[in-house]
């Protein structure tokens, strides 16, 4: 079991275990609604004819190389809301974060996952980490989380600094 | 207590806690000019280009407002039709608030009013003016109450009303609470 | 009149539209703080 961050494996060679084929290469993720778990990896392509692979397909994710179960297991994507990640709308990595209270409390650096289960560990922001048991929802706008500390309650430009 | 001007909230995101998405934009702020309570907001598509949308969003939809977004639930809370939200779809008989020339009720000229503070909390509200008075360079707040006139052009502050203006934001919250009208009372 | 001349009449032309346009645009989107439900009261 490793840990390892999303810029760190970015562009990372897809190899399939029974063809030796390079498939493809890390080029993005595909996350699920709360931004806590790896669905899929983009490893080629782009847009409507992005190829993804999922992330049951994955036998190991490795230093040097991702290895994929079958050349067989990437697809194409299927379904709106890969089509989002793969087009970069639905991203962690550089998604602003929202706090339920309406907060915007930085953006997200990078992300550190678990390469055996494809669970997000933590994201990184400028302010601190944020755990995942906070994740609310990953959409286009932000990733929407739990406020945890005092500072992020305090709500509006609160008078008088708005001159 | 949590304050802010009503005009900081113009233009901000409407987000979904449910799907993190940005589903509408705050366009106008309207509050209920007897009882004061945040009736809601109506709202613009997103986008510098883009037009009005027909949904409107009710204060009871709203799960808070941030400084940077108002937050509801699922995308669900902004609605195109119903009947509960007669008051945010016609707008005709609503007064335009700031730039009101604001009059004591013994007819001097106070200056004019440049925002309405809202409190954020679990039953948003207005709860006062802020006044730019001609000549003046910072500016003062009122808290609100029953009885301030308020037409559209003018608001008239009953004479009692000025002893609580204060200049600073610390003041006000205290002028809040001390100035309590029974019908301040009843309408909150 | 020379290419250059055009050219530049024809690129302040279109720059002035497109502000015009953004300017409109972003008229028709502004929202008002707005006082519902007033009664009219006639005053005595």
């Amino acid at each position: 079991m490793s840990v390892e961050l999303f810029s760190h494996v970015d562009g990372r060679s897809v190899v399939a275990t029974d063809s030796a084929e390079t498939i493809g290469s890390v080029k993005g993720f595909v996350l699920d609604g709360r931004g806590r778990n790896i669905e899929a990896i983009h490893i080629d392509g782009h847009g409507k004819r992005a190829i993804v692979l999922p992330w049951s397909a994955v036998s190991s994710f490795g230093a040097d190389a991702v290895m994929a179960s079958s050349s067989d297991d990437p697809t194409t994507i299927t379904n709106d809301h890969e089509k989002s990640a793969v087009q970069g709308d639905v991203t962690l990595v550089g998604t602003r974060v929202l706090t339920t209270g309406g907060l915007d409390i930085g953006t997200v650096d990078d992300v550190e996952f678990e390469t055996d289960s494809g669970a997000v560990i933590r994201v990184v922001t400028a302010r601190g980490p944020l755990e995942p048991d906070r994740f609310r929802s990953l959409g286009s706008y932000a990733l929407v989380v739990d406020p945890v500390s005092e500072s992020e309650t305090l709500t509006p430009r609160q008078l008088p600094t708005k001159g | 207590m949590n304050l802010v001007r009503a005009q900081d909230v113009m233009g901000l995101p409407v987000v979904s806690i449910r799907s993190g998405e940005d589903v509408a934009e705050v366009r106008d702020v309207v509050y209920d000019g007897e009882a004061h309570q945040l009736i809601g907001f109506t709202l613009n598509k997103r986008g510098r280009f883009a037009g009005r949308l027909k949904a409107v969003l009710a204060a009871g939809s709203v799960s808070a407002i941030g400084r940077d977004a108002v937050m509801v639930d699922t995308e669900s809370a902004i609605d195109d039709e119903a009947a509960g939200d007669a008051d945010l779809r016609d707008l005709g008989t609503a007064r335009r608030v700031l730039g009101n020339r604001v009059l004591s009720a013994d007819g001097s000229d106070l200056g004019e009013v440049i925002a309405v503070i809202l409190s954020t909390g679990d039953v948003p509200c207005a709860v006062g003016y802020e006044l730019q008075t001609d000549g003046r360079a910072d500016t003062s707040f009122v808290p609100i109450s029953a009885q301030m006139a308020l037409s559209g052009d003018n608001l008239v502050l009953p004479v009692e009303a000025t002893e609580f203006i204060r200049n600073d934001l610390a003041g006000f919250g205290a002028a809040i609470a001390s100035y309590r009208s029974p019908a301040l009372e009843a309408g909150q | 009149m020379s290419v250059v001349w055009w050219s530049v009449l024809i690129a302040v032309v279109v720059a002035v539209i497109a502000v015009a346009v953004y300017l409109i645009r972003k008229s028709r989107r502004a929202g008002s703080v707005l006082a519902a439900r007033v009664s009219d009261r006639s005053r005595p």
